[in-house]
């Protein structure tokens, strides 16, 4: 998966994040951001993804002007791509999973999703404050 | 009226808004202090009011807001007349005067969006206070046109000099037409006698609405000039670089001989010692101009009343920028009032902004400071020098964090002082009669939490006058008196705010919320008759109690108590509802101090780490491996802790939160998920039902010691329970943040913050702890109130400590009086006491006392006078001196032992007591004295003994 470096504000290693009990699944904990509290989210569990065995989130990926982090497992690489690479994410994709991308790069050697950072916030806020509303 | 070239987002008109909105803020309370006073209003009062009005005048012409500036000058030219004592405060003044205000107050917030205030209505109404008075201004006409100056109302809207458009607009064009003003000096200065000066109209004022100083100065040619190296020309280059010249008579004193120096007027921000310092002239040579009564002057010319008098009393001192000094006029104060209070000294305005970032980065500094502490601290052993910079970082962190919090704090005079007026103006419209009360106004409060207390307050304040106090007709049927009172109380108790607002109204009347909550269908049928009366009250907390209908239905409160109640909620803070039916009701809001900065425990459980605030712990016990068995029973496998004679439920924070706790094997060092769920369980073979995707996660696996465990103590409201939790760390100064909205849901925490060693920790809320593991506290308080009226009742019937004294009579009888009601004991010698027929007495200072003995009195044994010592007991409250015959004092006991009251007793005797292998009668007392006196008056009646009933 891929997501667009300018929505990223900084990319930073995955250390102490501290769980929160009762929290819905896709909320991995908190973490401390140079004095403020991000909350880091589990791609993976939002997106219905299984879990490859053990948990090994390497970094998280901050996004700007949010204090939310995205946990994931790992940090690939970094490259441009023209625009007439990008499409439309396939229709037979899990809505789950649409829910979140609507795009798709096709490289030679693979096709990358590339997630909405803005769509996934928007997302989970409607999603937490259904479970606020709830109790 | 139109505000032509008026910009309202000019920088410059915002700082002028601003104060005008001061000023505003200071003249209601003025204003209602005046109205309570009526005639007797003191000088300073009217002054300050009519200063604040003034102002108001002079930055409204500033900024060029001519309805405000009109409005204003209306208003004050009625103040005028009051402080010139022509016309007597009454309501209906203070009304005119107030809706004047609250039109002015609608304007400022109106600046800028392009509207255009009507405001005849509250001109005409001033111009009534003033017109039968005068009878010189006519319908339409400015209130403070006089009759030299006036003009017609029409000529008002023609456009101003546009010269001066920014810089130095009149106040009103219309209203002062004659460009020239007259000042005088003030004080005593022989070189000002009489003197007066024609001053720019304009330039005057613009120099007063930007609070200057206005001096009158005077310099001479000599002294001042020649001796110092000047000349003419570099003084008056020298006055300009400090301020304004607005009147100079130096070119008519050109050439004149008898003139040895010429003056000028001459405005500026510098006081009197500095500017004396920076003209080098002597300070005899200068002094204040009084504006104010420049003013007056002008505006009292068609008063005829005026033409008496000379000068206006007390002269008023000049405003003066508040930055300067302490306008000390204000300082004498009323009790009721104090313009004290609200004239700001010293002060500066800050953005509020600005202190929340100042705040923050406070905040972040305890944090860094938290950070280094550690690291410092081991590094103390070997330099010595790191604790000395620990102990200087820990001080001044701490002072500016207390700093910062203080700038924050606001007087809840700030808040609640409005109140006056807010129950004011309802009184009256309901035409109920309700005293306000104030209490505690100086404790403070954050800012934040000020602003968000208002909502509810107002809220329970209109229903207090609404719906609790009574119309004065009914009041006075209920034999109350006419005016109600409402109470306002503020204090601080333990870090916390109390605010309590009370009335004496009606109350609630429980039954009628029951009923009505049940019609709503708030209440279950079967709840309906085991509801305590607090209960029914706290039904009126419940959303969608409130509706239109229920206003008029009920006498009491319930109109968006919910709101009222979420929104003290939010700010951490608590409501609590007392009411007597008929007698009034009391509500309690609990709050904290400050949101920001809360200094709380830290614990832990397992590996993760929580804080708790410190104001809701009572008290935190270590219990060791044979007190957990002692003091922890376990009832229907849930845990209770007894502790000093009570019982508290325990709550285990890893259960309520789901926390996995691993037991280590001894033998095989294996660690494995703990399965029991209470101290007092067997441990059970794991069940097959963990979840073993979630095993490995926890890598912190432990010895659990099952055996010790902290208990902590805490409290929500009345209710107490004990958490256990594995660890107690440090108390620690934290800082509150909210929780992220992703998490907001959990109510079992308060917010999130970060640890000095940069873990982030979770804040727990206690009240939603409880929730969580279902501590039902509102059904228990019901049962617990019915207990605490049976004990109360036992106790009654306990009665009070007594302390005995436990006498024999006869052989075997023994009888008890209290300690209280004995003067004292003397021993007796039976040989000295005398006998005059069957009464006998004993020499007693001189006096013969009567003695009686018990069986006198009562069916008992004879008493024994052969015992080798006898003792008189000198009972109390007897209208003389009598002694009680004993064979035997015994002793003296203290008991609360339940007097058993028994039918067969006989008359004077309360009941019997059985102490060790004694049965005692004990006396009351009141029937034993009425049998004395009883008897006295018996031998009275048969003379027997004059002198012995006297004593």
């Amino acid at each position: 998966m891929g997501v667009d470096i300018l929505d990223i504000r900084e990319i930073i290693p995955c250390t102490r994040v501290t769980r929160i009990h009762l929290a819905p699944g896709f909320v991995m904990g908190l973490m401390n951001l140079r004095g403020r509290i991000l909350t880091i989210l589990d791609i993976a569990v939002l997106m219905g993804l299984e879990k490859q065995g053990k948990n090994s989130h390497s970094h998280i990926i901050v996004f700007k002007n949010t204090n939310v982090g995205f946990a994931v497992d790992q940090i690939g690489d970094l490259f441009d791509t023209g625009r007439e690479k990008i499409e439309s994410i396939p229709v037979n994709i899990d809505p789950r999973i649409q829910k979140y991308s609507d795009t798709i790069i096709n490289l030679p050697d693979g096709v990358i999703m590339i997630l909405n950072a803005g769509k996934i916030i928007a997302c989970i806020r409607t999603e937490a404050r259904a479970l606020k509303e709830d109790l | 009226m139109n505000r032509d070239g008026h910009d309202p987002l000019d920088a410059m008109s915002s700082e002028f808004i601003a104060e005008i909105k001061d000023d505003l803020a200071s003249l209601e309370p003025a204003l209602l202090a005046m109205e309570k006073k009526g005639a007797g209003t003191d000088d300073d009062l009217i002054n300050h009011a009519f200063r604040s009005i003034h102002s108001i005048k002079g930055g409204a012409g500033f900024i060029n807001f001519k309805e405000l500036s009109n409005l204003s000058h209306a208003m004050e030219n009625v103040l005028m007349r009051v402080r010139e004592k022509t016309l007597a405060i009454n309501s209906d003044i203070v009304d005119a005067l107030l809706t004047g205000f609250d039109k002015m107050k609608l304007m400022v917030e109106q600046i800028g969006k392009g509207e255009t205030c009507d405001y005849e209505k509250e001109k005409t109404a001033l111009q009534k206070i003033l017109n039968p008075d005068t009878g010189i201004s006519k319908p339409g006409k400015h209130a403070g046109l006089t009759e030299k100056q006036g003009k017609k109302p029409g000529e008002s809207a023609k456009p101003v000099n546009s010269r001066q458009k920014k810089k130095s607009r009149p106040i009103s064009k219309e209203i002062w037409d004659d460009p020239v003003e007259v000042v005088k000096p003030l004080g005593i200065s022989p070189v000002f006698q009489g003197k007066e000066f024609m001053v720019d109209k304009k330039r005057l004022d613009h120099a007063l609405s930007s609070q200057k100083f206005i001096y009158a100065v005077y310099i001479r040619f000599e002294a001042d000039l020649r001796a110092k190296n000047k000349d003419k020309e570099s003084i008056v280059d020298d006055i300009k670089s400090i301020g304004d010249i607005l009147f100079s008579d130096l070119e008519q004193s050109r050439g004149q001989k008898e003139r040895d120096g010429f003056f000028c007027v001459i405005s500026t921000i510098l006081d009197l010692p500095l500017l004396s310092q920076v003209l080098e002239i002597a300070k005899t040579q200068m002094t204040l101009v009084d504006r104010q009564f420049t003013d007056y002057e002008t505006l009292m010319k068609g008063v005829a009343s005026r033409a008496a008098k000379d000068k206006p009393e007390p002269v008023p001192k000049p405003v003066k920028t508040s930055i300067t000094e302490p306008d000390d006029t204000l300082v004498r104060g009323t009790s009721e009032f104090s313009p004290d209070s609200f004239s700001s000294t010293h002060t500066l305005r800050i953005n509020v902004d600005l202190i929340s970032r100042l705040m923050n980065r406070a905040g972040e500094l305890v944090l860094a400071r938290n950070q280094l502490r550690p690291f410092l601290t081991s590094n103390a052993k070997e330099n010595s020098l790191a604790s000395g910079i620990m102990q200087n970082l820990d001080m001044v962190t701490t002072d500016i964090q207390q700093a910062i919090m203080q700038m924050r704090m606001q007087p809840v005079i700030d808040l609640l002082g409005k109140y006056k007026r807010v129950v004011r103006d309802i009184a009256r419209r309901i035409s109920k009669k309700v005293d306000f009360i104030l209490e505690g106004a100086d404790v403070e409060l954050d800012r934040t939490i000020l602003e968000k207390l208002a909502n509810p307050v107002t809220h329970l304040i209109r229903n207090c006058i609404d719906h609790g106090i009574e119309s004065p007709e009914e009041r006075v049927r209920k034999s109350k008196p006419e005016t109600g009172t409402i109470r306002i109380k503020a204090s601080h108790q333990g870090g916390q705010v109390h605010i309590t607002l009370s009335d004496d109204g009606a109350g609630i009347d429980p039954q009628l919320i029951l009923s009505k909550a049940f019609e709503k269908g708030l209440v279950s049928e079967d709840r309906l008759d085991k509801m305590t009366d607090k209960q029914k009250i706290d039904l009126i907390f419940l959303p969608g109690f409130t509706t239109s209908e229920e206003i008029t239905d009920i006498s009491g409160r319930g109109v968006g108590m919910d709101v009222v109640k979420t929104n003290i909620e939010s700010l951490r803070g608590r409501i609590e509802i007392d009411s007597v039916k008929g007698e009034g009701t009391t509500v309690h809001l609990i709050i904290p101090l400050t949101l920001a900065i809360v200094p709380s425990l830290i614990v832990s459980t397992g590996e993760f780490k929580f804080a708790i605030p410190q104001v809701s712990i009572k008290e935190v016990l270590y219990l060791e491996k044979g007190a957990v068995r002692n003091q922890v029973e376990n009832i229907a496998g849930f845990e209770v802790l007894k502790l000093r004679g009570h019982i508290y439920p325990i709550v285990r924070l890893r259960n309520v939160l789901g926390i996995k706790t691993y037991i280590k094997r001894p033998v095989t060092g294996e660690k494995e998920e703990e399965k029991r769920k209470a101290i007092a369980d067997r441990r059970q073979q794991a069940d097959a039902d963990s979840d073993l995707s979630e095993r490995w996660q926890e890598k912190d696996r432990r010895t659990h010691h099952w055996d010790t465990t902290y208990v902590i103590i805490l409290k929500h409201g009345e209710n107490l329970f004990g958490l256990c939790t594995d660890e107690l760390y440090d108390i620690e100064e934290i800082v509150v943040e909210p929780l992220s909205e992703y998490i907001r849901h959990l109510e079992c925490f308060a917010g999130t913050t970060i640890l000095g060693n940069g873990g982030v920790i979770t804040v727990l809320d206690i009240q939603g702890i409880a929730a969580l593991a279902s501590l039902k506290f509102d059904s228990i308080r019901s049962e617990d109130a019915k207990r605490n009226l049976l004990k109360e009742k036992e106790e009654r019937l306990k009665g009070e400590k007594r302390n005995l004294i436990i006498f024999t009579s006869g052989r075997r009888e023994y009888f008890a009086m209290e300690l209280k009601n004995i003067s004292r004991l003397e021993p007796v010698n039976p040989k000295d006491i005398h006998y005059t027929g069957h009464l006998k007495h004993i020499e007693y200072k001189g006096h013969a006392v009567l003695l009686f003995s018990i069986d006198e009195f009562l069916p008992a044994v004879e008493c024994d006078f052969t015992v080798k010592e006898i003792f008189a007991v000198f009972p109390k409250h007897l209208s003389a001196r009598v002694g009680i015959l004993t064979s035997g004092i015994i002793d003296t006991i203290e008991t609360d032992m339940f007097i058993d009251e028994d039918e067969s007793c006989p008359e004077p005797i309360l009941g019997k007591l059985f102490i060790g292998d004694m049965m005692v009668q004990v006396i009351d007392h009141e029937r034993f004295a009425d049998l004395i006196e009883q008897k006295l008056m018996m031998t009275k009646g048969a003379r027997a003994s004059r002198e012995n009933t006297d004593c």
